[in-house]
C-alpha cells in the first residue's frame, strides 16, 4: 500500500516536472565577516526536505562531527551524494577572514540549500545554513549566517595540531596564536548542535587559560553574509 | 476568563461546559467526522521554544495573551516590576498578575540548554489577543528573551511563523556575574533596587567570565550569542 502511493507521488511529481521551472543553476557568493576567523573548505548541498547537513537541537552526526572538528567535508558530501543532493566545494583550502568566495552549482530537482564550513580556530565552531528553501523567482537573496558549536568537544581554546578526534583546535590559519595555555571550558554542557557561545581567548600569548587572542579572536553574529543569486 | 487554559482537564470541562464539544464526537483518532460542516471552534495555536544556548538554561517560560495595545517590555523603556522579577528571579508569576493578562501558562520545568518546549494555546474565535512569552537566562543577573505582543489573529491554518530571539537585558541589576540564580551560583534572584544599572531594557551585552571580571562565578560555557532561542507558533485550526 505505501509502495503504491509512492509510486503516484512520484508520478506526480515527475508531471510537475515538466510544466514547472526548475531552481537548476544558482551562483552563491560568501563573504567571511568576521575579524580573525578562518573557514576551512565550504561545503555547499542542494538536497531535499529529507536530507539536511546539520540540525540545531540535535546530535551532530559522525559527518558533521568530522567538518566541525577538523575541517573535513568528505563525509558530508558522501552523504548528500548517496541521497541524490548535488554538492558544491566552493573552496578547498582555508580562506582568512574578509575573503569572499563564488561558485556556481546546478541544484537538479533539489530545493534545499545547506552550506557548513569549520571556524578556526575553534574546537568545533562551524558557519551554517540549514535546509534554506531555492526560491523559484530568479533574483538574488541575501542570508546572514551564524557560528554554530556542533556540540562535540569541550571548547577549551587549546591548539594541538592532530587528528579530529584529538580534543583541542587543530590547526590556526589566522595567526596570533598562543601556546601553553591550561584550557578555557571545562564543561561541554550542550551536546547538541547550538549557537556558539564565542571564543573568550586571552591576551597571554605564552600561558594563559586559552591558546587564542580575546583580541583576535571573537566574533558576534552573524559571521559570513551569503548572497544567492537564482537564475 | 484569565485562567481558561490552566491545564488539559480543566480546558476539556470548560469547553464541554460551553458546548463547543457537544456536538462532536470525543474520539479524536475518528477522522470520518472532518466531513462534517465545522462546530464553532476556538483557533488553537501550538507554541514552542527551543534553547539554543551552551549553558543557560531558561527558567520556566511563562506564555501570555493580552490585548495588542500591551506590551511587557519595550526596549529603551523601564522595566516593569514584575518584569524584574522575571529577569533577575526566573519568576514568571508577577507578569502573570498583571491586569492586562487574559490567558497564561506557567511552565513547571526550566527549558535545559538543546530542549524544546511546547504548548498549546487558545484564543476565541475573531478575538484579536497577541502573545507573549517571557523567559530568563538563569545563569546571568538580568538578562531574559521572550517575545511580547505577537499578533495570532492573522495565522492562517496551519501557517508556521518562526523566530529567533534575542537576549535582552532587563536594566535593573549590575552584571556583577555572581548575584545570579542559575545552577553556576545558586544565589541571590530578584532584588527591589536598581542602582548600579541603567534603569532601560536594552539588548544584552553578553558576559564577561570569571577570566576577565573578578567575582564572576561564569565560566567560558556561560557565554551566549544570539539568537539564544528559536520560538515557532504554528496555527493548528
Amino acid at each position: 500500500m505505501k509502495l503504491q502511493f509512492s509510486a503516484k507521488l512520484l508520478s506526480l511529481s515527475a508531471l510537475f516536472a515538466v510544466g514547472m521551472t526548475q531552481a537548476a543553476e544558482i551562483h552563491v557568493k560568501l563573504i567571511n565577516l568576521t575579524h580573525g576567523i578562518a573557514f576551512t573548505p565550504v561545503l555547499v548541498a542542494a538536497h531535499s526536505s529529507d536530507a539536511a547537513l546539520f540540525k540545531v537541537g540535535e546530535t551532530a552526526s559522525a559527518s558533521l562531527e568530522m567538518m566541525a572538528e577538523g575541517g573535513d567535508v568528505s563525509g558530508l558530501k558522501t552523504e548528500v551524494e548517496a541521497a541524490d543532493g548535488a554538492v558544491l566545494e566552493l573552496t578547498t583550502t582555508p580562506t582568512l577572514a574578509g575573503a569572499t568566495s563564488m561558485g556556481s552549482l546546478d541544484t537538479g530537482e533539489n530545493m534545499y540549500l545547506s552550506l557548513t564550513a569549520m571556524l578556526l580556530p575553534t574546537n568545533d565552531g562551524f558557519v551554517g545554513l540549514d535546509s534554506w528553501k531555492i526560491p523559484d523567482d530568479p533574483g538574488t537573496y541575501t542570508l546572514m549566517l551564524n557560528a554554530y558549536d556542533a556540540g562535540t568537544e569541550v571548547n577549551d581554546e587549546l591548539i594541538v595540531a592532530g587528528a579530529a578526534a584529538t580534543p583541542g583546535i587543530p590547526a590556526n590559519p589566522s595567526g596570533s596564536s598562543g601556546m601553553n595555555g591550561t584550557g578555557a571550558s571545562t564543561d561541554e554542557a550542550n551536546n547538541r548542535v547550538h549557537i556558539h557561545p564565542g571564543n573568550l581567548g586571552d591576551t597571554d600569548s605564552d600561558g594563559g587559560f586559552s591558546d587564542l587572542d580575546s583580541r583576535v579572536h571573537r566574533w558576534l553574529n552573524p559571521v559570513a553574509k551569503l548572497m544567492i543569486t537564482v537564475k | 476568563m484569565k485562567y481558561l487554559l490552566l491545564n488539559p482537564g480543566k480546558l476539556l470541562l470548560m469547553l464541554m461546559a460551553t458546548g463547543v464539544l457537544a456536538s462532536c464526537s470525543l474520539d479524536f483518532g475518528d477522522d470520518d467526522d472532518n466531513d462534517e460542516p465545522e462546530p464553532v471552534v476556538n483557533q488553537v495555536y501550538q507554541i514552542s521554544i527551543q534553547n539554543l544556548t551552551q549553558s543557560q538554561p531558561l527558567s520556566p517560560p511563562g506564555i501570555f495573551t493580552h490585548s495588542t495595545e500591551y506590551k511587557l517590555w519595550a526596549a529603551g523603556e523601564m522595566a516593569s516590576v514584575a518584569l524584574e522579577v522575571l529577569a533577575e528571579g526566573g519568576d514568571a508569576s508577577m507578569l502573570d498578575d498583571l491586569d492586562i493578562v487574559m490567558q497564561s501558562q506557567l511552565a513547571e520545568m526550566p527549558v535545559a540548554p538543546g530542549e524544546n518546549m511546547s504548548w498549546t494555546f487558545e484564543i476565541e474565535q475573531g478575538s484579536t489577543e497577541a502573545l507573549s512569552i517571557a523567559t530568563m537566562l538563569v545563569n546571568t543577573n538580568d538578562a531574559f528573551t521572550g517575545v511580547t505582543a505577537m499578533p495570532l489573529a492573522n495565522m492562517g491554518v496551519g501557517e508556521v511563523h518562526q523566530q529567533y530571539l534575542q537576549a535582552y537585558d532587563a536594566g535593573t541589576e549590575m552584571n556583577d556575574e555572581s548575584a545570579l540564580p542559575g545552577p553556576a551560583a545558586s544565589a541571590e534572584g530578584f532584588n527591589a533596587s536598581r542602582s548600579g544599572d541603567v534603569n532601560r531594557v536594552y539588548l544584552h551585552a553578553g558576559v564577561l567570565t570569571q577570566y576577565e571580571l573578578s567575582g564572576s562565578v561564569l565560566m567560558p560555557e556561560h557565554k551566549f550569542d544570539n539568537p539564544v532561542a528559536k520560538l515557532m507558533v504554528k496555527r493548528l485550526q
